[in-house]
């Protein structure tokens, strides 16, 4: 599995930019999920 | 609180009626096409929205029928072009395809007709949303609440006067009851009433309301949410526990109008229709006092329990 | 090009031999995304099902088959099962297969995460639908999943958790769409030259992944109501039942342009192919899209103006919600300037793309006129509402779907599908979803309410005629499943690289079919050779 995957890896400079992207994504997912607890939080 | 409350008055009602009249005027033959009639109940074969019979539900009615003219016409030049070029630019009559993707000018038409078209429907619209959301001068206010799968109604006051304990359940019939059980072997098409089908559209006791009346309704519920829905009033409001919501009607024809529950409320959410009957004053106000006559050897409770008659112990 | 760049190589890069090695421990995106249509296509059908109980219920009036709850149980699980997973997972899958294949990439950027996104559904969907099984039985309260209602049901936690893994492997797959879209990009292939397709899953995706984690809390705090005794939402513990629907429909309108954009993608790359001319408007397309994706999160409230909102708020929901048609119309005004002027030919894609782009017309009309607050006070909640939403999302999404499926079909299995048999299939469909969902129109402004097992007579005719519409439908689209195997297993025309002629864009130059590794290399992009590269509007 492991040599399936590196087949159609990108090169390092790609994989700079994916992890960038996944991180920043993460934490807006995070964020989101928080949203709603603290409107109510607010609203209360 | 993000909603609910009861809306005090702060509407000007009114405003942007002239405008509204006028394009009726402009668009009645129009209008006529698809108008329908003006129906109290559903009729087998109905295509549009009932007229309704009070003097606020010719509101939903206009704005429907205008935007569906709309609507219509906006189909027709859009669809009609389309069958052009599907008629025109067939490679099979020849057509060799043409190299342009753009040009500013149709753009900007095609934005900004759309938009000028949306102007006059919010404006419509928001006259109609003003009015509707005005209910203060009210001359009478009854008290609806919803619970799995009935209705009670309470007289809270009728021409400034409090209403002294007249409140009831109000729930599906019973022929129709019986015969919407699963494998009845009744026939829905034998459940009439004067003449009309009325199979889960009838109740034991309808909520008696006079006509030429601005009545205030305060909406809530006991348990989940309904939605408290007579389209001949033109409007359905829900009944939200915790939450009273306010609405307002004015009738003016007497008449038996029906409607149904419109939130989803627990598996017999289709059978807790509601049953309206408007009758003159003179008759209301009789029906009331031998309402407050028949209730009154309990005369222990308090004068101020009559404005929040909900009381529901002892109805299951 | 990106011809040669791949030709050589392909022929020692052939997939895994194993079935489970390849099925279940795939990375690679085109198996991926056939997983994902294979699922979708399977919910499309169990799904189905639940649409002909229904129908068949409502054949006519009187109770003659399903108790008043088995009958919730099933419009809930409808809505569940097509919204989740149907149209998402297609659309999904659709973007797994051709996006890396549109900009490029040799695959998507997370292959292993890849994997998992997918696999977490038919767990997800086993726990969901296994509740129709169990004493108690599924959730009846509505997709919407309303409190207090929701809460008498005794399989929330089930539904609660089977959301969760939904939306963890909508979030997954959302992200590695963009990342793949930021970042692998090939030299050449600017964001602006990207097909339209692919633009409009990258905003899809910004979507899902600003939405469905708030869909998350709300169910968490639904569950946490049920069983932890807090009280978000149970006005006896100070609570507000009014807000879960805010909450939720700030979720829920992002969710059905979830379901609607790709679809534009889609028939934005469909029909500049079959009219063998350009996009009128690329740009105009693009930030359309993205016009109508910011909209989406501030009209939530418009599911809920019978909640008894104040007027200040009833006008803006009014007027925000208004607004959306006119970057709908600009699209619209698009697709018809792209065929004017065209040389058009009528393959069943197409066929499938204009009724689209008529049928998803009038869902929008539907939608302009609920938009009205004093007209939707009588529509809310009624059969009008259905027939909407079935209009955009049955002739909007899912025909889409077909369309693109039609589309691309030769390309995933290098053969051509059955002509004759597609435009069967298109013909019944497109005659029986009318059928089926125009007379819904007339049921819902004569007043007949939605999510009702049992009606008055006088709905009985049309609702006749819907049921008929809604079988003809469902048969209609077993000749869909059978065109699909038959051009997978059977079929042997074999297809050309560029299956049409008018064809644009990097897919096309890879072989049919497409070899399990592509652009290894990345290609060299040529402007001309792309369906957008030399526009420069």
């Amino acid at each position: 599995m492991a040599s399936q995957v590196a087949e159609g890896q990108p090169g390092q400079a790609h994989r700079h930019g994916v992890r960038r992207t996944v991180v920043v994504l993460a934490i807006v997912v995070g964020a989101f999920f928080l949203l709603p607890f603290v409107q109510i939080l607010l609203m209360k | 609180m993000t909603s609910g409350s009861i809306r005090t008055g702060r509407a000007e009602p009114g405003r942007g009626l002239g405008i509204r009249h006028a394009v009726a005027a402009a668009l009645a033959p129009a209008l006529a096409l698809f108008a329908g009639f003006a129906q109290a109940n559903p009729e087998p074969g109905q295509l549009n929205m009932t007229r309704g019979v009070t003097t606020w539900s010719g509101e939903p009615y206009f704005l429907n029928n205008v935007a569906l003219g709309v609507c219509v016409v906006i189909g027709i030049v859009v669809f009609g072009a389309m069958f052009i070029a599907m008629f025109r630019f067939r490679k099979s009559r020849g057509a060799v395809p043409e190299k342009w993707s753009h040009n500013t000018t149709v753009e900007i038409i095609w934005t900004a007709i759309p938009v000028l078209i949306l102007m006059a429907l919010a404006w419509m619209a928001t006259g109609g949303l003003v009015s509707f959301a005005d209910t203060t001068g009210a001359q009478m206010t009854i008290k609806v609440t919803g619970y799995q799968w009935k209705w009670r109604y309470d007289y809270v006051d009728y021409q400034g006067k409090p209403v002294s304990k007249v409140g009831f359940m109000s729930r599906l019939d019973e022929l129709s009851d019986k015969t919407r059980q699963l494998h009845s072997g009744l026939d829905p098409y034998a459940v009439t009433t004067d003449g009309y089908n009325t199979y889960l559209l009838n109740v034991d006791k309808p909520l008696v309301l006079p006509i030429h009346t601005k009545i205030r309704f305060v909406i809530t519920s006991d348990d989940v949410i309904h939605s408290w829905w007579v389209p001949s009033f033109g409007w359905k409001m829900d009944a939200i526990p915790g939450i009273v919501n306010s609405a307002w009607t004015n009738i003016n024809v007497p008449g038996t109008y029906r409607g149904q529950c419109a939130e989803l409320c627990g598996q017999d959410h289709g059978f807790m229709p509601i049953v309206v009957k408007a009758v003159p004053q003179e008759d209301f106000a009789k029906w009331l006092a031998a309402q407050e006559q028949a209730n009154a050897p309990a005369p222990a409770a308090t004068p101020a329990a009559a404005s929040t008659a909900a009381a529901p112990a002892g109805h299951g | 090009m990106a011809h040669e760049a791949t030709h050589d190589q392909h022929d020692h890069h052939h997939a895994p031999q194993g079935f489970f090695q390849r099925w279940v421990m795939s990375t690679n995106h085109k198996d991926i995304g056939t997983l994902y249509l294979i699922f979708s296509l399977t919910m499309f059908f169990i799904g189905g099902s639940f649409a002909m109980v229904i129908r068949a219920e409502l054949f006519k009036p009187g109770l003659d088959l399903v108790q008043p709850y088995f009958f919730n149980e099933m419009t809930t699980m409808h809505a569940l099962v097509m919204i989740f997973g149907a149209i998402m997972p297609a659309f999904v899958g659709l973007g797994n297969w051709m996006i890396p294949l549109m900009i490029g990439a040799p695959d998507m950027a997370l292959p292993r995460m890849n994997n998992l996104s997918f696999w977490i559904l038919p767990f997800a969907f086993a726990l969901m639908l296994s509740t129709l099984f169990l004493p108690g039985g599924g959730p009846a309260g509505g997709w919407t999943m309303y409190p207090p209602l929701s809460l008498q049901s005794g399989s929330l936690a089930y539904v609660v958790f089977s959301i969760h893994l939904m939306g963890i492997s909508s979030i997954m797959g959302a992200i590695n769409i963009i990342a793949t879209i930021l970042n692998m990009r090939a030299p050449g292939m600017d964001l602006l030259k990207m097909p339209v397709f692919v633009w409009s899953w990258l905003i899809t995706a910004f979507l899902l992944i600003a939405v469905m984690p708030v869909l998350a809390g709300a169910v968490t705090m639904l569950l946490t109501d049920k069983y932890f005794g807090t009280s978000f939402f149970n006005p006896g513990g100070g609570g507000d039942p009014v807000l879960y629907q805010h909450v939720f429909w700030f979720f829920g309108h992002p969710e059905v342009y979830i379901m609607i954009l790709p679809a534009f993608g889609i028939i934005s790359e469909i029909v500049p192919t079959f009219a063998r001319k350009p996009i009128f408007g690329y740009r105009a397309m693009v930030y359309a899209i993205a016009c109508i994706a910011f909209l989406s999160f501030i009209v939530w409230a418009h599911h809920m103006f019978a909640v008894g909102l104040p007027l200040g708020a009833d006008i803006f929901f009014m007027y925000a919600t208004m607004l959306i048609a006119v970057p709908t119309g600009v699209k619209v005004f698009n697709w018809v300037a792209t065929m004017w002027g065209g040389s058009m030919t009528f393959e069943t894609p197409m066929l499938f793309a204009i009724a689209f782009i008529i049928l998803f017309t009038i869902g929008g009309f539907s939608g302009l006129m609920l938009a009205l607050v004093p007209a939707d006070f009588q529509y809310h909640d009624t059969y009008f509402v259905v027939a909407h939403f079935h209009y955009v999302l049955v002739t909007g999404a899912a025909f889409a779907i077909m369309a693109a499926t039609y589309y691309w079909l030769p390309k995933w299995t290098g053969h051509m599908y059955n002509e004759f048999w597609g435009k069967v299939h298109f013909w019944c469909s497109v005659v029986f979803v009318n059928v089926l969902f125009f007379p819904q129109h007339f049921l819902g402004l004569a007043g007949m309410p939605r999510r009702i097992p049992d009606y008055n007579v006088a709905f009985a005719n049309f609702n006749m005629i819907s049921s008929i519409g809604g079988f003809l439908f469902g048969a209609s689209q077993l000749i869909f499943l059978g065109v699909v195997v038959h051009c997978a297993f059977f079929a042997r025309k074999k297809a050309a690289d560029r299956v049409w002629e008018g064809a644009k864009g990097l897919e096309w130059t890879v072989p049919s079919p497409a070899p399990h590794h592509t652009f290894e290399v990345p290609p060299v992009v040529r402007d001309e050779e792309l369906a957008h590269g030399h526009v420069n509007d």
